[in-house]
């Protein structure tokens, strides 16, 4: 039971991420720029980057999760 | 959202004829209420499962781990709420070209619009910056009157420097129309003087 817990929330923090993180990308197509182009704080975040990031938060939230399952449940 | 390795200036909308100018998004302010909200929703969420998963002893496990669930499911949409927010944020774009000045505005799910102005038919164009923090941060609004519709953006960043350059180009593309339309004016004379002739050449 607890298994199957585990690993259904995995699986919603990974749909959460994942799914976004798609469709984003679908709608993003015809308005990309050259990175060049951009003046301001956000040419940072290229797709490269920001993909980088979400894998990050991914495993910061998956982090949470199952530490929170191990020492606190 | 820019991408390092286009070197293309095409965006969807975009006629044949127009050039690409310049393309901005709205102010890094837009996402500081969402950022500042999902920090504040997070410590919120750490202290109430300090209080009650750590120091609090349960009697009832069911309950303490309804709790942990209701919590990281508090966690998980605080944190999907700004990640919404900031997706938001890059599909939403002005773009200047020499002709008109388009603005993209789309959400992951619901909205998909593009909304352009012909820069030639602008009647009006008026900046606004109210209050400390907009003038601190050099962002405020601008609207763009043409004959029958108003085209209203708000939280552009360094909006004085974009304003000139929108005036500059709405006069060029103003001096740009009337140059063709005196052109075809022109050539519909030069047209109706040539089928004149023709008719005199050959005679009654």
């Amino acid at each position: 039971m607890e298994a199957l817990l585990i690993f259904l929330a995995v699986a919603a923090v990974l749909a959460m991420e994942a799914i976004p993180w798609f469709l984003f990308r679908k709608k993003l197509i015809g308005i990309q720029f050259p990175h060049e182009l951009d003046t301001s704080f956000f040419r940072f975040f290229t797709i490269g980057r920001v993909r980088l990031l979400i894998i990050g938060h991914t495993i910061f939230l998956l982090s949470i999760l199952l530490l929170g399952f191990f020492f606190l449940w | 959202m820019v991408d390092q390795n286009t070197d293309q200036t095409g965006f969807q909308g975009k006629h044949e004829t127009e050039e690409f100018q310049f393309y901005f998004r709205q102010h890094w302010i837009r996402l500081f209420k969402p950022f500042i909200r999902m920090l504040f929703y997070n410590a919120i969420i750490g202290v109430i499962s300090y209080f009650t998963l750590v120091q609090t002893v349960w009697d009832v496990p069911f309950a303490r781990r309804l709790t942990f669930l209701a919590l990281t499911a508090a966690l998980m949409v605080a944190n999907l709420e700004f990640l919404m927010a900031f997706y938001r944020y890059f599909l939403y774009v002005i773009v200047v070209t020499d002709r008109k000045i388009h603005r993209i505005k789309k959400t992951l799910m619901t909205i998909d619009d593009h909304q352009s102005v012909d820069l030639w038919s602008l009647q009006e164009i008026n900046k606004s910056q109210h209050g400390v923090v907009q003038n601190m941060l050099g962002y405020g609004s601008i609207s763009l009157e043409a004959q029958e519709t108003v085209l209203r953006l708000h939280f552009i960043p360094n909006i004085a420097d974009k304003y000139v350059r929108l005036m500059a180009l709405q006069e060029w593309a103003r001096g740009s129309k009337s140059a063709s339309l005196r052109f075809a004016k022109q050539a519909k004379i030069n047209e109706a003087q040539e089928a004149r002739l023709e008719r005199i050449e050959k005679g009654p």
